[in-house]
């Protein structure tokens, strides 16, 4: 039965209650004005009323009180009729019956209408029939009593009829809710499905893409190592094309990376304030090189009003940006590409601004428009072929979009050109202003020149500049340049600072700043800063001689180009040109910023060291202290005196974390900014750091660039700072000590001493303190786990996790993460074997080191040093057997720890045989050569102990 | 409290799931018969009983006495015959005598009323006092 047949009963059941006890008084009434007995007709009505209310009461909707119902609604009208049989109105009284007999309908039960109508047939017959006829023989009107049954008959049929339609109609409509309802669950079901299987397909995509990367990255590093040794041409030409396939595969991946990424709902935006004005100039500035190779003028138009500062994901919407820039470019020849920006609502907490990137390129039809932000899809697949792409970026870009709130379309006409048009909704930035570099009081004076042929780079510069209200000239080649640096020089108003592009048509810069030193009429040059696009190394090859102040890489950024200027008019008044800043040199933080001090908070010896030299390094005075305590101590101490903390999260006794809250409760993120350096790359982790009060992260092992940036970002000058003392930066990045080998496998010398600006002694000092400190740590780890210190146990790993990093140990980082992240999931019983590669993987590091102190480096004959450690290389021998009686593919790195503790240089141990046997995967001979090494080997160690 | 008065004594969303009693064909019918009985036999009796005492009595004999038995009866009973009914158990009668009905059953009816006045559909009956 459907339900919504039982609810309309249900109802019509309980109207029923009402009606019939409201006829109780009714009948009341009747009576007394008709003389009756007003208790008998209100005892009648009760009886009729209440034998309905108990069957409702006791069976509901039931077919019994149904067919009740019937009778007692015809009772009604048989009791009004007996009240008014002395009166005329007796006749009217007729029409309650009809009434009554329709009431029933609303049952929807045609049984319930035969009743009533039954029971109206037997009144008539019995009371006004047969009863007269009985007694009187000439009363009994029989043909009008056959009437009346005629008419109800009549109107029972037609009742029934609709009773009979409408309960069918019911029961269809309640098959088909049924069926939708289990269609719908089907449906969803599904669906269900089908978004796990998409989910699965992003996640695998996002997995698979991950680890293509780093394969990738090694393919590119390589290419970039090998294109800067002698090559003759046909090589240097493969090399740039295994290079340039590299990078559009990578650039593939990484476009996979992103999308399956924002599929499976993994792609965070990050919330940081940006310069939105600033990051736009940059967009464009990266494509107008290609630009003006086609002949593309590029314009930006920024509404006055949109605001400076915005806080959100700078580099994903420099990724929409740069996406609709590049298409904008590849699509238009000699035309014309308008970037332009627009408020569209501000309130007090955040801006909606639009976008637009309009071409005058090809354009495109509406159909081509309907695909264009579906993934994998071009305007049709002919652009693919003549265009390239992989059809994901403006996919992509609409993901991210949409994340960030708004939406993005186009507009388009075949032949005329496009505009993309997207909105971004994002908070405003509260203290924007104080990110805003702002040039110092004398820098303001400057008379400022800049020569770019490209016009959106000269808006670009003068916007700058003009931001900072600073003037300057524009000339659009280096021969105006000339010309305008001569006129200022006869008015008596020579420029101070002459911004030149390197590439221009006609004269480039290099040949300007020549010709401007051969002139006659230029006693005195002002300071030159050359900006270029092509990267630092091309530049440095070309400078050759020509004496210049500094140069920029293009995109230019604000910040940059102040501390360049700042930099090369750092003694007041001189105009001097300051000697460039080569590539090799420590990087600084801001002058304005050096001689601050800010406190260490570092546990670990090596990570320490390191951070103390990046940190003098940069131009600060460094207070160091071991743990959160002591570090809250020292800040309730003289907090005053720091300009920062940077802060390590593990530690013992106080957590970076816990230490953070508790400075946070007297010093605002204002006062003292609180760094974070740990070695997690987590975006939780990260998301921790900030939700503790800390303003940045910095990750481990840590970037000396990154760090500055960081630091730039958060120090203020002092406004008391005087005579503060200015830490000179060692001088070791350009003059190297010998005292360390130019290879020490497995560390990477050369990356690692990067880490540390160069300086071979603090490098070697790091790795022989490594050395010495975890010789034994995988036992050590065993031994702390079995005893239950697993706290201990987890910051040892965390701790090994950053210094291997710091030192280019990545397996042993590796591993260390591993077991770091099985520590803190509980997940004990897998950790054996993590420790047991540790142990293995730690080994030629160890040995390493150890050579180090012992003075005997590594040396390029294939023999063995005279310092071999017996019972190690007993240890890695025993390791090694064990792996290839396993067969196991780690054999190949356990020869490698066998090799490194038998002290074979990298040569020898790629010749020897067991290597070479294992590269073959041939297990038994590898062990045959390695037991027949064995036999010798005692002679050897004697001959050894003879040398030393 | 008053929603309540209004809802059966089960559940009300047990109600609408599913009728209270599952249809048991005639025996669903027996209180409607009850109730139509009752009711039926109610309004005879009162129609029957309704009538004036204007000297005039319905008599029913029992239901195989003929004409002759029932005004005989009526006689005995110092009554006088004024009108025979449908049957011949039913008359009326006439009589003066304030025991009349208990003289008539003593002499055998089973039931003596005052004259009714029963209406048909179109309404008044004739009156017997008329005739």
């Amino acid at each position: 039965m459907s339900t919504e047949l039982e609810n309309l009963r249900a109802r019509f059941g309980r109207f029923l209650v009402a009606l019939l006890w409201l006829h109780v008084p009714v009948l009341g009434a009747v009576a007394w004005l008709t003389g009756f007995s007003v208790a008998g007709a209100m005892a009648a009505g009760a009886v009729v009323a209440g034998a309905y209310h108990l069957m409702w009461w006791r069976y509901g909707t039931a077919p019994s009180t149904r067919y009740l119902s019937a009778v007692a609604l015809v009772g009604e009208p048989a009791l009004f009729l007996y009240l008014l049989r002395d009166n005329s109105w007796q006749m009217d009284m007729h029409m309650y019956f009809f009434a009554m007999l329709a009431l029933t309908i609303a049952w929807f039960d045609r049984r319930t209408l035969l009743v009533a109508a039954t029971a109206i047939a037997l009144h008539h017959l019995v009371l006004l029939y047969l009863l007269p006829y009985a007694v009187f023989p000439s009363e009994g009107n029989l043909a009008r009593v056959l009437l009346h049954a005629a008419i109800v008959a009549f109107q029972t049929a037609v009742l029934v009829w609709l009773t009979n339609m409408v309960v069918e109609s019911f029961e269809r409509i309640s098959r088909m809710g049924t069926e939708i309802v289990a269609k719908n669950a089907a449906l969803e079901e599904r669906t269900r499905e089908a978004e796990d299987a998409n989910r699965a397909k992003s996640m695998f995509l996002a997995n698979v893409s991950h680890e293509i990367r780093t394969p990738m990255n090694a393919i590119l590093g390589f290419c970039h190592l090998i294109q800067r040794t002698d090559l003759d041409l046909r090589q240097k030409d493969y090399i740039a094309k295994i290079n340039g396939a590299g990078v559009s595969l990578l650039r593939l991946i990484n476009d996979i990376l992103d999308f399956s990424k924002n599929e499976a709902g993994k792609l965070q935006l990050e919330q940081r304030p940006f310069d939105l004005r600033a990051s736009i100039r940059s967009q464009i500035q990266l494509v107008e090189a290609d630009a003006a190779a086609k002949g593309v003028a590029v314009e930006m138009q920024i509404a006055d009003t949109v605001p400076c500062m915005l806080v959100g994901d700078e580099l994903r919407f420099n990724q929409v940006l740069l996406n609709l820039l590049s298409n904008a470019v590849k699509f238009t020849n000699a035309g014309k590409v308008t970037v332009a920006a627009r408020q569209i609502s501000l309130t007090d907490r955040e801006a909606t601004v639009e976008l637009s990137v309009k071409d005058s390129g090809i354009g495109m039809t509406g159909k081509q428009q309907a695909a264009l932000f579906r993934s994998f899809t071009q305007a049709d697949s002919s652009t693919t072929r003549r265009f390239g792409g992989t059809g994901l970026g403006l996919a992509i870009s609409k993901q991210i979009v949409e994340l960030m709130g708004g939406e993005i379309h186009t507009q388009s006409e075949p032949g005329v050109g496009s505009t993309f048009i997207f909105t971004i909704r994002m908070p405003l930035h509260d203290d924007h202003q104080d990110n805003m570099p702002v040039p110092a009081p004398q820098l303001r004076n400057l008379r400022i020149l800049a020569a770019d042929d490209n016009a959106a780079a000269r808006q670009i510069i003068g916007e700058i500049f003009r931001h900072w209200e600073m003037p300057v000239d524009l000339v659009a080649s280096g021969a105006e340049a000339i010309s305008a640096v001569e006129a200022a020089v006869r008015q008596g108003k020579p420029y101070d600072l002459l911004l030149l592009d390197w590439k221009m048509p006609g004269m480039d810069g290099m040949e300007t700043v020549r010709a401007m030193r051969a002139n006659p009429l230029l006693p005195r040059l002002p300071v030159t800063l050359m900006v270029t696009a092509y990267g630092t190394e091309k530049f440095a090859a070309e400078i050759g001689e020509v004496k210049i102040g500094a140069f920029l890489n293009k995109p230019v950024e604000p910040r940059a180009l102040l501390d360049t200027i700042s930099g090369l008019f750092a003694s007041a008044g001189s105009a001097e040109p300051a000697p460039a800043e080569g590539p090799a040199a420590a990087p600084m933080v801001a002058p304005a910023l050096r001689g601050l001090r800010v406190l260490l908070v570092e546990d670990n010896d090596i990570n320490l060291e390191i951070a103390t030299e990046l940190l003098s390094d940069a131009g600060l005075q460094i207070d160091t202290a071991g743990n959160g305590r002591i570090a809250c101590d020292l800040v309730a101490e003289r907090g005053a005196s720091y300009a920062a903390v940077l802060m390590d999260v593990q530690m013992p006794e106080l957590d970076g974390i816990e230490a953070t809250k508790i400075i946070r409760r007297q010093w605002t993120p204002e006062d003292l900014p609180i760094i974070a350096m740990t070695a997690h790359a987590y975006e939780e982790e990260r998301q921790r750091c900030f939700a503790a009060g800390m303003n940045d992260h910095v990750a481990k092992p840590v970037d000396p660039a990154a760090l500055v940036r960081a630091l730039d970002r958060w120090l203020r000058p002092r406004q008391e700072q005087t005579a503060v003392v200015v830490p000179e930066p060692s001088t070791s990045a350009v003059a190297p000590r010998t005292d360390l080998p130019a290879e020490l496998p497995p560390f990477g010398l050369e990356a690692a001493l990067a880490r540390v600006n160069g300086k071979t002694a603090l490098l070697r000092k790091l790795i022989v303190n490594f050395g010495r400190s975890y010789a034994d740590v995988a036992q050590n780890l065993s031994r702390m786990i079995a005893d239950g210190e697993i706290a201990e146990a987890r910051r040892v790993a965390h701790t090994l996790k950053g210094v291997a990093g710091s030192l280019e140990l990545p397996g042993v980082q590796r591993l260390a993460a591993d077991i770091e992240r099985l520590i803190a999931g509980g997940e004990l019983e897998g950790i054996s074997g993590r420790l047991e590669a540790l142990a293995s993987e730690i080994a030629p590091a160890i040995a390493a080191a150890a050579r180090l102190t012992s003075g005997t480096a590594a040396t390029e004959t294939a023999g063995r040093v005279a310092t071999v450690n017996e019972k190690e290389v007993s240890a890695a021998r025993e390791v090694l057997r064990e792996q290839l009686q396993r067969r196991n593919l780690k054999a190949r790195a356990s020869f490698d720890a066998y090799a490194a503790a038998m002290g074979l240089a990298p040569e020898a141990s790629n010749n020897h045989p067991v290597r070479q046997t294992l590269d073959r995967l041939d297990y038994e001979g590898a062990l045959a050569l390695l037991d027949k090494e064995t036999e010798p080997s005692a002679a050897t160690a004697e001959r050894v102990r003879a040398i030393s | 409290m008053l929603t309540s008065f209004f809802e059966p004594c089960r559940q009300h969303g047990e109600l609408i799931r599913k009728p209270i009693r599952d249809d048991r064909g005639l025996r669903d019918l027996a209180p409607a018969a009850v109730l139509l009985a009752a009711g039926l036999l109610g309004l005879i009796v009162a129609s029957l009983s309704a009538g004036e005492r204007n000297g005039q009595y319905l008599v029913i004999a029992a239901p195989w006495s003929g004409f002759g038995q029932t005004i005989r009866l009526i006689m005995a009973a110092e009554g006088s015959f004024i009108e025979a009914g449908r049957f011949g158990n039913i008359a009326i009668a006439a009589s003066s005598h304030p025991d009349f009905e208990t003289h008539a059953r003593n002499a055998g009816a089973w039931l003596v009323f005052p004259s009714p006045r029963l209406a048909g559909c179109l309404g008044l009956s004739t009156r017997t006092s008329e005739q």
